[in-house]
């Protein structure tokens, strides 16, 4: 990944700057929203769609404003979040393919969902909240079982891979006895869940993931400094004063809030979470005080971008968003494993 | 000066260091670790640099026991660990930042970059300031560490084998630095090596550690003999005079005559 990332990174570095790389995503990412509110069954132009976020409701503005808006808001704001968590899991663990997705806390979430859909309507509890919740507790039993295995087994960075990949493992076999279990209804809720949609997101739901996430990037940045000595190596990172395991056991609960909280929200999304640290990391290098911007925004503009092809591959807008994902992930990322080989 | 009274340190349920009574030189000279393999060497080095709990005590100057918090560098102490090679895109100036890490907030201030430059010009490394860690060569990278640790002002600096993974002209560079920064900012320099002529003509003061017990400690003149140092290593050691007056040690072939 080194060499060709180097001449991409210099090369529009030294015409824009690393702020102006950010600001550059920023605009793209604001164009790719009005795009994600436009299209749709009923296919708006630009122009109405700023004309209806500026006058509010009445008309058009009524799809802008009750239907498209919250799901390309919340597009953003699960992107964002799957962006940082793929960055802070990759740095902390110093592996390139660590992300919430495949450390097993994703499937942890899907597997509380899924628990919920099966037993939980048996106890009388509401599905507006106790899906949500159970999907966060879930996140929070995968990344605290991350944890703990992980420091048992010794502590270091290839001790949590393994948990977490074990984990990974664990709860696909619980989701498939879950599946095999459950009754037709719920088992076409719980598939069509665990491909992930933005369309169950009410208002409340788009409010709550963005105050997550909000809360949580504020957190981690105070750390931006030991993410970016921590990218060295566990040793130097401590030769300079940082308590490396707590920092550790910090962004991994961290992790779990803010992907629990999507995952709560939109289901299980792949790929985004690889990928968007990749390309951040390949334009910004390796200061964290711009990489966790930088993954928050290519992991938005990546979610944004699906959203928009699902529309366009499916006007109904049928296409589970993480299908698209994977549609256009799993390329992008044998492209960067191809172009990084023979770039050295 | 350090002084360690009765050291011992425990890893897995197991002793590494025995109660160890050692003193190092003043401040202003360099003190070398020598040691055969797994005798404990870095781990005593870790435990100067807080990273282990140890019995006993550690005393800097006439303060009293350093009982530090386990896995916390000591603020006056700089620790380079061993070289594993790094693949990091920083570039040599950010890493240099890097070193003063506790005190930097999420703008880096002109003056903490211009003293990061003149670090790196300190060390001849001016040229380097830019590139990628991952582009210089392990000896520029090696400076490029020291570097860092002096941006902590430090008064010890521990070292550890910092030229195991270097060519000749490499390591007479990395060696001669550390000496001229040493005199320099009075440090109290402690260094792991295995090159046994390069601690002869470097270190003024000479730990030997054998399966975690004091071997011999002193002066490195009357404590770098061929018949301790063939006794440390379990292996035949001679030594004759070089023409700079220094001894120069060799592997013998035959036993040493006692």
């Amino acid at each position: 990944m080194s060499t060709l990332g180097l001449s991409l990174a210099g090369r529009w570095q030294s015409r824009l700057g690393r702020s102006g790389l950010l600001l550059l995503a920023a605009l793209l990412l604001a164009g790719s929203l009005l795009l994600d509110i436009a299209s749709g069954p009923a296919q708006l132009s630009i122009a109405q769609v700023l004309h209806s976020l500026l006058q509010g409701e009445g008309g058009d503005g009524v799809i802008v404003w009750q239907i498209r808006l919250p799901v390309a808001l919340m597009a953003l704001a699960v992107g964002a979040a799957l962006g940082v968590s793929g960055l802070v899991m990759q740095t902390v663990l110093h592996n390139p393919l660590a992300s919430s997705y495949t450390l097993g806390i994703s499937a942890g979430a899907g597997f509380g969902a899924a628990l919920f859909i099966v037993a939980g309507s048996s106890l009388g509890l509401a599905e507006a909240w106790g899906l949500p919740l159970c999907a966060l507790g879930f996140a929070f039993v995968a990344g605290s079982a991350v944890l703990l295995i992980g420091r048992h087994r010794g502590g270091n960075a290839e001790s949590y891979v393994l948990a977490g990949i074990a984990l990974l493992f664990l709860f696909q076999a619980l989701l498939s006895l879950l599946q095999y279990l459950a009754a037709p209804d719920a088992l076409a809720q719980i598939v069509f869940w665990l491909f992930g949609s933005l369309y169950k997101s009410g208002w409340h739901a788009v409010g709550l993931m963005w105050l997550t996430l909000l809360l949580g990037c504020g957190v981690l940045a105070r750390d931006a400094w030991h993410f970016t000595a921590l990218s060295l190596s566990d040793e130097r990172a401590a030769s300079l004063g940082i308590a490396v395991s707590r920092l550790r056991w910090r962004a991994l609960a961290l992790v779990s809030l803010l992907t629990g909280v999507a995952v709560a929200f939109v289901g299980t999304i792949g790929f985004v979470g690889l990928i968007a640290p990749h390309m951040a990391r390949m334009l910004l290098g390796e200061d964290h005080r711009l990489l966790i911007p930088g993954a928050a925004l290519s992991g938005a503009l990546l979610l944004s971008l699906a959203s928009v092809l699902g529309k366009w591959l499916s006007p109904g807008g049928l296409i589970p968003i993480g299908i698209v994902t994977a549609l256009i992930g799993l390329p992008f990322f044998l492209l960067l494993i191809l172009r990084s080989k023979g770039g050295q | 000066m350090l002084q360690l009274t009765q050291l011992s340190v425990r890893l897995a349920g197991q002793t590494v260091l025995h109660g160890l009574d050692l003193a190092s030189g003043p401040q202003g000279s360099i003190t070398c670790l020598l040691g055969p393999n797994g005798c404990g060497k870095s781990t005593l080095l870790r435990t100067l640099a807080g990273q282990l709990a140890y019995g006993g005590s550690i005393r800097h100057a006439s303060q009293p026991d350093w009982q530090h918090r386990q896995a916390t560098l000591p603020a006056k102490v700089a620790w380079l660990p061993q070289d594993c090679g790094s693949n990091s895109r920083l570039s040599a100036v950010e890493v240099v930042l890097l070193g003063k890490l506790q005190t930097l907030g999420w703008r880096v201030p002109a003056q903490l970059q211009q003293q990061a430059r003149q670090q790196l010009a300190q060390l001849g490394l001016s040229a380097v300031a830019q590139q990628p860690l991952c582009q210089l060569s392990g000896g520029q990278r090696q400076m490029v560490f020291l570097a860092q640790a002096l941006m902590r002002e430090p008064s010890i600096l521990l070292l550890d084998e910092p030229i195991s993974a270097l060519d000749l002209q490499h390591q007479q560079q990395v060696l001669a630095l550390i000496e001229q920064q040493t005199r320099q900012r009075n440090m109290l320099t402690i260094m792991v090596l295995h090159d046994l002529n390069a601690a002869r003509r470097y270190s003024q003061h000479c730990w030997l550690l054998q399966q975690g017990r004091v071997l011999a400690a002193g002066a490195t003149a009357e404590v770098m003999t061929p018949a301790l140092l063939s006794q440390l290593y379990h292996t035949p050691i001679s030594s004759i005079t070089a023409d700079d007056g220094f001894a120069l040690f060799y592997h013998g072939r035959h036993a040493q005559p006692a």
